[in-house]
């Protein structure tokens, strides 16, 4: 039953992405069909947190929640067929897999990587089948509130809890789901595949936005690199949150280049809209995500004001919005009328202007920063001496189209990142600690949004080589 | 700043080294073809609609003033829509081949290597104590799971000293943690800071004088089930 319910949420997110079809005509089909089945996993996922959260706000979860997810299952699987029926889709997008021998060639590499980085996955989630201290302590403890009779689902943010009981609660919301509608077994399993889950899917949708926007050459490379990460490869098992928020910081970025890198404008709504929904899932995540939730949507509108006209602008950023809606209202409601203030407020303004002002702590972070980066992977095949490497052979060149998203994507980006440090810079726990404990996640959080920032303003390899050999 | 290192000037080195061997790739300074030329289809981003006009930067002039930039491909006509890329043969195939199949070789190497890694330090993690006793705790506290309803407050004692030290939580922590996840839904919180639970849950790490615990907080023993747990009710 709960291996049932997890493959409803994401078929169910799979039939409305594929509804919305943000990929719109772009091919290879492969691609097209790899990114939104990737993008309706983790919006599956989060609809029905969300929905269940709300449900259980008003009393109506044992009753409502099992049958809304029928109805959800089987109205998305009828406007697609009717869809489908309707438009008989003719084969504009590339349907064969056919390239230079390079391809075969970074494929297969590829594909034995990720056997490879499944095996240890598996390997993890067989020894460590509880996730990591965070896991059981927060996500998977919260989870296990949430299914509890009564009103016990509000000791999920009781307090009490010693770690961070102001946290959203996608993550913990989907999993207490499953486990409620499914004989209220806490099984471990339910964690874990919700994990590999968005760890397949990040992949999935890293390779395949690649292959649509950039070429296949471009999203392999970039799927190899992410397989050379080992700091991010070691987080999924551990079945805390980064990972999750890590695809919905990446989905946010691809679907704003989507909207933003339509030159005929078919697909600019529904790109627009769905890229506010999945950064208000961000917001849903993670503390973290609140602040890429304002960033990207700032940068978004900011972007689109700067280089398009201030109608078109407004137009853009009221879609976006209106996508992050739903997601707004749900975390606001939860942040301001349930959660406890969260562990880094209770600051003076005083306190906070002297660390401000205190340039060692600048040093510090500086120096850890740089120390975590090394731990990205292994020195001899470090993603940064990849990332190099292909930067020295390839060059830079980006697309006129794709330029507005490229910005939205790396003002984003780089502003989270400042973000996160001004946070160290302020932290009112001890700096030190505070940065050995969550420097390397807020790593893994960025980074396969980092890869596919970097292969969209690297040139394409098949230009590249065409070029060379004329 | 004594002690402090050099990086503005490792930076300068780095960029001119790189730059070097970004002169080395691109073996061929560029010696200029119309522009307006077609490309050929390269196959690889058929729905994007064509390729906008570019031409590549001229290298020899440009590479010393930007040694990282020489390879990029400039956009030189704006307006024109005409598929093209005007360039000549600059660029050594092999060496991007090569290139592809080095990155290629080492992601594929260091994914190798990670499972091996991961799979030495699952055989550490097997032992029960490097994940907390997680595991355990659900077996030694499931009676408890039968006996107290799941919507209680339970209160906790214990021996293992449980209070948070400056920064890392002490083993009474872990094991105070564990138990609440054994024990969810019920909240387990610890019991000078209840306020009057009805039941209590104690875990001991050694015998303890168990008519002096419940004299001391009141508590009337229920059951000891082994393994260093004990159930209470408040008087």
């Amino acid at each position: 039953m709960a291996v049932f319910l997890l493959a409803s949420a994401v078929v169910i997110g799979c039939l409305l992405m594929w509804l919305a079809n943000p990929a719109g005509e772009l091919g290879p089909r492969w691609a097209a069909f790899l990114l939104e089945s990737a993008l309706g996993a983790g919006f599956g996922i989060a609809l029905i947190s969300l929905l269940f959260f709300v449900l259980l706000l008003v009393h109506a979860a044992a009753v409502v929640m099992l049958p809304l997810e029928a109805a959800l299952l089987v109205m998305s699987a009828g406007l697609l067929f009717i869809r489908r029926k309707r438009e008989k889709r003719g084969g504009t997008r590339e349907s064969q897999w056919s390239g230079p021998w390079w391809y075969w060639m970074l494929g297969g590499a590829l594909a034995v990587g990720l056997c490879f980085v499944g095996a240890a996955m598996a390997n993890s989630a067989h020894t460590i089948r509880f996730g990591t201290w965070d896991a059981w302590n927060l996500w998977n403890l919260r989870a296990k509130y949430l299914v509890g009779p009564d009103d016990t689902w509000r000791r999920a943010f009781s307090p009490l809890l010693t770690m961070h009981p102001d946290y959203p609660l996608l993550l913990s919301g989907f999993v207490a789901q499953v486990w409620k509608f499914s004989g209220g077994q806490t099984t471990t399993l339910v964690p874990m595949v919700t994990a590999m889950i968005f760890a397949t899917s990040v992949m999935a949708l890293l390779v395949s936005a690649l292959a649509l926007e950039r070429g296949i050459g471009s999203a392999l490379l970039a799927g190899g690199l992410l397989m050379a990460t080992n700091s991010f490869l070691g987080l999924p098992m551990s079945q805390c949150a980064d990972v999750p928020l890590s695809f919905y910081y990446l989905a946010t970025l691809v679907l704003f280049l989507l909207s933003s890198a339509d030159p005929e404008g078919n697909r600019k709504v529904g790109a627009a809209v769905l890229a506010g929904a999945f950064a208000s899932f961000a917001a849903w995540t993670k503390n973290e995500g609140l602040v890429f939730l304002v960033l990207s949507l700032t940068c978004y509108g900011l972007v689109s004001l700067f280089r398009g006209d201030s109608r078109t602008a407004a137009a853009r950023w009221r879609y976006a919005l209106l996508g992050a809606a739903p997601g707004m209202l749900v975390v606001g409601y939860f942040k301001i009328l349930l959660a406890p203030p969260n562990d880094l407020s209770g600051q003076s303004v005083a306190q906070m202007a002297r660390k401000a002002l205190d340039l060692g702590r600048y040093w510090i972070i500086a120096r850890s920063l740089v120390a975590r980066a090394f731990d990205l992977g292994n020195w001899w095949a470090h993603p940064l001496l990849l990332i190099a490497i292909l930067t020295i052979t390839l060059g830079f060149y980006v697309d006129q189209h794709q330029k507005d998203g490229v910005f939205v994507g790396w003002f984003s980006l780089i502003s989270l990142f400042l973000a996160y440090c001004g946070v160290y810079v302020i932290t009112p726990l001890d700096l030190r600690f505070h940065l050995s404990t969550s420097l390397a996640r807020l790593y893994a959080q960025v980074w396969p949004s980092f890869l596919f920032l970097i292969f969209l303003v690297l040139a394409k390899p098949e230009v590249i080589l065409r070029l060379s050999k004329r | 700043m004594s002690g402090f290192p050099d990086y503005v000037g490792t930076f300068r080195l780095l960029k001119t080294w790189l730059g070097r061997l970004h002169t080395f790739v691109h073996l061929r300074p560029f010696t200029g073809a119309p522009h307006g030329e077609s490309a050929p289809n390269h196959g690889c981003c058929s729905g994007h609609g064509e390729e906008k006009n570019v031409s590549l930067m001229a290298l020899s002039s440009s590479r010393r003033k930007f040694p990282l930039t020489g390879g990029i491909l400039r956009r030189t006509n704006r307006s024109a829509s005409v598929p093209c890329f005007s360039a000549s043969k600059q660029y050594s195939p092999i060496i991007f081949q090569v290139a592809l199949g080095v990155v290629a070789a080492l992601s594929l190497a260091s994914s190798i290597n990670y499972y091996h890694t991961v799979d030495r330090r699952n055989r550490y993690n097997q032992d029960p104590v490097q994940t907390y006793m997680i595991g355990v705790e659900e077996q030694r506290f499931r009676d408890v799971i039968a006996m107290v309803p799941p919507d209680s407050v339970v209160g906790y004692i214990t021996d293992a000293p449980a209070r948070h030290d400056a920064h890392w939580p002490t083993n009474g922590e872990f094991l105070l943690a564990a138990v609440r996840y054994a024990l969810a839904p019920r909240l387990v919180i610890p019991y000078e800071a209840a306020k009057k639970p009805d039941w209590v849950v104690g875990q001991f790490s050694k015998p303890v004088d168990l008519e002096q615990i419940e004299s001391t907080n009141r508590l009337k023993l229920i059951k000891d089930l082994g393994w260093g747990v004990v159930v209470f009710r408040r008087e």
